[in-house]
């Protein structure tokens, strides 16, 4: 299985621990990545808030790039996801944009050839399976309590499982013999770029999801999004003063639970990365 | 809502144009039920919940719309998109709206997103690709140093890089980005 790897750019900056852990762990699985040649920014919604066409030229160009490697392209930046299988859709359903971006990617001689988009977990669950990756647990989970996160932009709105109600991260770790804890509030959202500002707008959401997690008796939350990621664990302190209640938890990519299970490092996993520690030896 | 219009004080083009763009086709489906407003987790925070917003985009509303804090307070969740019964894109509706009100420069002053916006969009301009610290920073020029703590720690741990990074064909990127503003 070979896939044209887009990191893109907030991976390479900040958070080297979901770069780290997502190459360790396919390298067990047998999953060639090829990073894109030359890749650039998503544009994320701050270019799509500003200008359409450019937002869609610039995955569009992604795409295009990707296409040298393999009909399948991987991006585990959900935003970034997004934003790829966004282009897809308009070029199907909107000729007359498709047009317009015919007509930049040519100014600029790219030829539009479009590739499949998937997210890691997707390459887990549904071209790896489940039975294989059992095979190759060193060491399961049994003993730990994992809350399964989703976050919004990996089932919504073009993702494959049920966009409010997904199951395969329940699945992933309950193969894993992880406890796996029933989260109602799995697809709310985490607040997104509305918490850069640190006000109640975006930290109230991440507190409701922290508080839940803990009083369902949650050991760590696992998320397969980076923005989830980040929100969820570098705000907790702020949070427990601002509420006044301890809502301390560890927040793993889900890379990184699924690569102690296959008997990867601690460092191999980027877990010493991590803001709010955690340790599979302490349960 | 807002006060009530008369017929000459509202403007249908507005409604018009956002029907035009990809996404926003459907608003004359809405049965006004608020299933948008109910699903959205950040509705409480709005001066005009989504529900009012599309009912105002429809009748031509445009400055209400336009300077509404409602679309910056919109995290682009989707919540909304996949439980509306009329099938309404209302979180790209936003995004329409979003991009009317960055190009008039009719947003509130004191919220953070459009200058967020802005600087990503110079940063990819300039480069081809971002480094979200340093847009965060021009962005709230000094503000963010109340978060100096947390990115001392992130930085620690090897989290908070301020290195810029650029594609290697910068000028076609650039021609892309140009082409497509002119498309």
């Amino acid at each position: 299985m070979k896939y044209a790897y887009y990191p893109g750019c907030t991976l390479r900056a900040s958070y080297p621990h979901v770069d780290m852990s997502l190459k360790s762990v396919f390298r067990v699985l047998g999953v060639e990545l090829v990073e894109i040649d030359d890749w650039n920014c998503c544009g994320s919604t701050a270019v799509e808030n500003i200008s359409e066409a450019v937002s869609l030229a610039l995955s569009a160009r992604n795409i295009c790039l990707a296409a040298k490697i393999s009909d399948t392209m991987l991006t585990p930046c959900t935003e970034c996801l997004l934003q790829q299988r966004r282009v897809l859709y308009i070029m199907e359903q909107y000729p007359k944009v498709r047009e317009k971006v015919l007509k930049v990617l040519e100014k600029v001689g790219l030829e539009w050839k479009p590739v499949k988009v998937v997210h890691p977990l997707e390459i887990v669950v549904n071209d790896i399976g489940l039975d294989k990756v059992k095979e190759k647990v060193k060491r399961d989970l049994s003993g730990i309590k994992v809350v399964p996160y989703y976050g919004c932009l990996i089932t919504r709105p073009y993702g494959s499982e049920h966009p409010l109600y997904p199951t395969s991260m329940d699945e992933l770790f309950s193969a894993l013999k992880a406890e796996v804890i029933d989260y109602p509030l799995k697809t709310k959202c985490c607040g997104a770029t509305l918490t850069a500002t640190g006000d109640e707008r975006g930290l109230s959401l991440v507190y409701q999801l922290l508080k839940d997690a803990k009083r369902r008796g949650g050991n760590v939350i696992v998320v397969p999004c980076t923005v989830c990621q980040f929100n969820l664990e570098v705000f907790q302190d702020k949070i427990s003063t601002m509420y006044g209640e301890n809502v301390s938890i560890p927040v793993l990519y889900f890379t990184q639970l699924l690569g102690l299970a296959l008997g990867l490092s601690e460092s191999e996993l980027g877990i010493d990365k991590l803001l709010v520690p955690f340790s599979i030896s302490a349960r | 809502m807002g006060k009530v219009k008369f017929e000459s004080e509202v403007d249908r083009s507005f409604t018009e144009e956002i029907l035009s763009e990809p996404g926003g086709e459907a608003i004359l489906k809405c049965i006004q039920c608020g299933t948008c407003s109910s699903t959205c987790p950040l509705s409480h925070f709005m001066d005009y919940t989504p529900r009012q917003i599309i009912y105002m985009v429809r009748e031509g509303f445009k400055k209400e719309v336009l300077s509404s804090r409602t679309l910056w307070i919109c995290a682009s969740c989707f919540s909304c998109v996949v439980q509306c019964p009329s099938g309404i894109k209302i979180a790209d509706v936003m995004h329409i709206i979003k991009r009317k009100a960055m190009a008039e420069g009719v947003y509130p002053k004191d919220e953070f997103l459009p200058k967020l916006y802005k600087s990503f969009y110079e940063s990819v301009k300039a480069s081809g690709r971002i480094n979200e610290t340093n847009v965060v920073r021009k962005a709230s020029l000094g503000k963010a140093l109340g978060m100096l703590g947390l990115g001392l720690k992130l930085r620690g741990k090897g989290r908070l890089s301020l290195a810029e990074e650029s594609v290697k064909d910068v000028s076609q990127v650039r021609k892309l980005i140009e082409e497509a503003e002119k498309a």
